[in-house]
């Protein structure tokens, strides 16, 4: 990233942290030297020091070359799986997500993928079910 | 300093290390620990965060045992790759491939991987030794250490990331404090006040330290590896034995106590990790050697040197972790993190209330370095097939396993969208230069440093002149502003550097 982009980014981050460090509010009664919100205003304007400073310290930063689309759709996957897992439940989320992962991470073997997949979901389930005695959510299954 | 003391303890804790359940804890935690070593992208920090949520129902001293153990044989096994495929398995290791990979191209895989695994033992015994003699000194020194002191050294850990950094210190500064803006958002215990949880109750409680370090470490990694293509592994095939010739031995011994002196004094530095240990212990080498043109040719030493140098790093780092409850890297930030989740605080009052826990974690050290000798050298084959699992299975599962880990922890979905988005905003700060652990370290060390910053001025009755009217706690943030300053006038025009993508 270039050094502009990367301070500008900073600052904004820096700005809207310390806006809402002042909203924080502090109550009129109780004893306390030092409010909840003093801290986030050091930390605050660490922020946007560190911004300038970075502004300052221009940087040769030539980030590899990347593939969006896979991006962008694994981002989108994890999202997806992160909102159906306790609705859809585990066994039924995780296999075809861990199918799909593997897909975009290059695999061109589906048939293997789907039975590691399943080999390890059915293997995670059977471990928290026994040994660590946590359910995982069943969904549709249960 | 009462050595005497030290080998009592010693003692006490080879006493509690070898109870059949610990060992094997601590065998499991060697043998993980070589792996993910040989693993590319899955470093230490990754799985113990991975096996935190695995490990509630344990007893703290297993667990951390394991941890430990599973720290050390990761800086065992990075070499494995670096030697033989030129791709380290840790940033630790790159420096291991310049000379490793020229050796085994040479035909000289054999000793290069039996210099990194002697090394390996010599410096981690050492380190161990130094942690086992240095920590309660440090220890007897932190009593009279109040909130000001206690403030003074974590503001001080901070800076020294900064200034130590691979990466840009600008940058790295910006990292860590997102780490401690992260680590105020919820309730503020002191006053009641939500902080920057946007009305969402989930965010009350604060951020959890293991499902934050499992976005940034582990699913950050996984993105990485999503985006970019596999990078190409050049192999060479191990030929001949695993021994050293006697030139080699006598080229080592220098290059290993070199590398362990540099390694355990960066290691116990707050910030500096093993990366820069391996690195000042190539160039220390390369001058200490009659033929400098030689390196990156296949010269021994320059995998001896660094092979120390990062084992002796991780003894180090473990000092100021337990001594005084201050990790300096990413990998001991979510050890510190294990320690809460046991509800326990490294540092003198750990020393005083669980010296079983202590001494039988630092004597655990003792034997894993013994039981990493004798894993790798003779199952160096067996190691090196790990590299043959593919790359599309090896992720999906480190993604399946995060989300189970932080799922079960917490028995709530909403934590699965802070990884999630963690995670994303790791894969952008690395695509944009921003180094990830000291982010973690922020986030561990964040609420703390503010319980002591108010500690301390509800005693000074609210004068903030405490922090720099205490002789101990003035000098130690004297030595934060110089370090700073070194890092402004040292790389203020800054410098990238591509282990921020490691």
């Amino acid at each position: 990233m270039k050094t502009p982009l990367a301070a500008l980014i900073a600052g904004v981050f820096g700005s809207a942290y310390l806006a809402l460090a002042f909203r924080i509010t502090t109550p009129s009664t109780g004893y306390a030297f030092v409010g909840p919100r003093a801290f986030p205003i050091i930390v605050g304007l660490g922020i946007l020091g560190a911004a300038l400073w970075i502004w300052r310290s221009p940087m040769n930063f030539a980030a590899p070359p990347i593939d969006t689309r896979r991006l962008v759709a694994a981002v989108g996957l994890f999202a997806l799986y992160a909102l159906l897992f306790e609705r859809v439940g585990f066994l039924l989320s995780t296999i075809p997500t861990m199918m799909l992962m593997s897909r975009l991470l290059g695999s061109r073997s589906p048939l293997r993928d789907a039975i590691v997949a399943a080999g390890l979901t059915f293997a995670i389930y059977g471990m928290f079910q026994t040994v660590l005695h946590k359910p995982l959510p069943q969904g549709w299954l249960g | 300093m009462d050595i005497l003391a030290a080998f009592s303890n010693i003692a006490g804790g080879f006493g509690t290390a070898l109870s059949p359940l610990n060992l094997m804890f601590g065998l499991l935690g060697v043998t993980i620990g070589t792996a993910i070593g040989v693993l590319p992208g899955i470093g230490p920090a990754l799985t113990i965060s991975l096996l935190l949520p695995l490990t509630y129902g344990l007893d703290p001293t297993p667990a951390l045992i394991m941890f430990g153990g599973l720290y050390y044989g990761a800086m065992y096994g990075g070499s494995t790759t670096s030697i033989l495929v030129k791709m380290p398995g840790e940033a630790a290791s790159v420096v291991t491939a310049l000379d490793g990979f020229e050796m085994a191209r040479q035909g000289r895989a054999g000793p290069a991987l039996a210099t990194a695994a002697v090394g390996s033992f010599v410096a981690g015994t050492f380190a161990t030794f130094m942690l086992m003699l240095l920590a309660p000194v440090l220890v007897a020194i932190t009593l009279g250490f109040g909130p000001a002191e206690y403030f003074a050294l974590m503001v001080l850990a901070l800076t020294t990331v900064a200034g130590l950094s691979m990466e840009s210190p600008a940058r790295t500064m910006f990292s860590v404090m997102l780490g401690l803006a992260i680590g105020t958002i919820g309730i503020d215990l002191q006053t009641g006040q939500a902080r920057y949880t946007f009305g969402l109750p989930s965010l009350l409680g604060g951020i959890d330290v293991v499902t934050a370090a499992i976005g940034f470490f582990a699913i950050g990694e996984v993105l990485w590896a999503v985006a970019s293509p596999e990078p190409p592994a050049e192999t060479t095939a191990l030929r001949g034995a695993v021994r050293m010739t006697r030139d080699d031995w006598k080229r080592s011994w220098p290059a290993w106590i070199r590398g362990s002196l540099i390694g355990f004094g960066v290691g116990v530095l707050p910030g500096a990790g093993a990366t820069i240990a391996t690195f000042l212990s190539y160039a220390t080498e390369r001058r200490a050697s009659r033929t400098p043109d030689k390196f990156g040719s296949g010269m021994i030493e320059g995998v001896a040197g660094p092979e120390a140098a990062n084992n002796a790093s991780a003894g180090g780092s473990l000092v100021p972790l337990l001594a005084l409850g201050v990790p300096g890297s990413g990998t001991t930030a979510v050890m510190l993190a294990a320690f809460q989740l046991y509800g326990l605080q490294p540092g003198p009052l750990l020393f005083a209330q669980r010296p079983d826990l202590v001494w039988g974690l630092i004597a655990s050290l003792y034997i894993a370095n013994v039981l990493l000798l004798a894993l790798n050298l003779p199952l160096i084959g067996l190691w090196i097939r790990l590299l043959k699992v593919p790359r599309p299975i090896l992720f999906s599962a480190v993604l399946v396993l995060s989300s189970v880990g932080v799922y079960a922890a917490s028995n709530n979905a909403f934590d699965l969208i802070v990884v999630w988005f963690f995670g994303v905003l790791s894969f952008f700060m690395r695509r944009g230069g921003f180094p990830i652990a000291p982010t973690v370290l922020g986030l561990v060390l964040g609420p703390l440093l503010e319980q002591e910053f108010r500690k301390a001025l509800a005693i000074s009755i609210g004068d903030p002149t405490v922090f720099f009217t205490r002789p101990i706690s003035a000098v130690i943030l004297a030595a934060a502003c110089v370090s700073l300053m070194w890092s402004w006038f040292r790389r203020g025009r800054g410098s990238g550097s591509a282990l921020t993508h490691r």
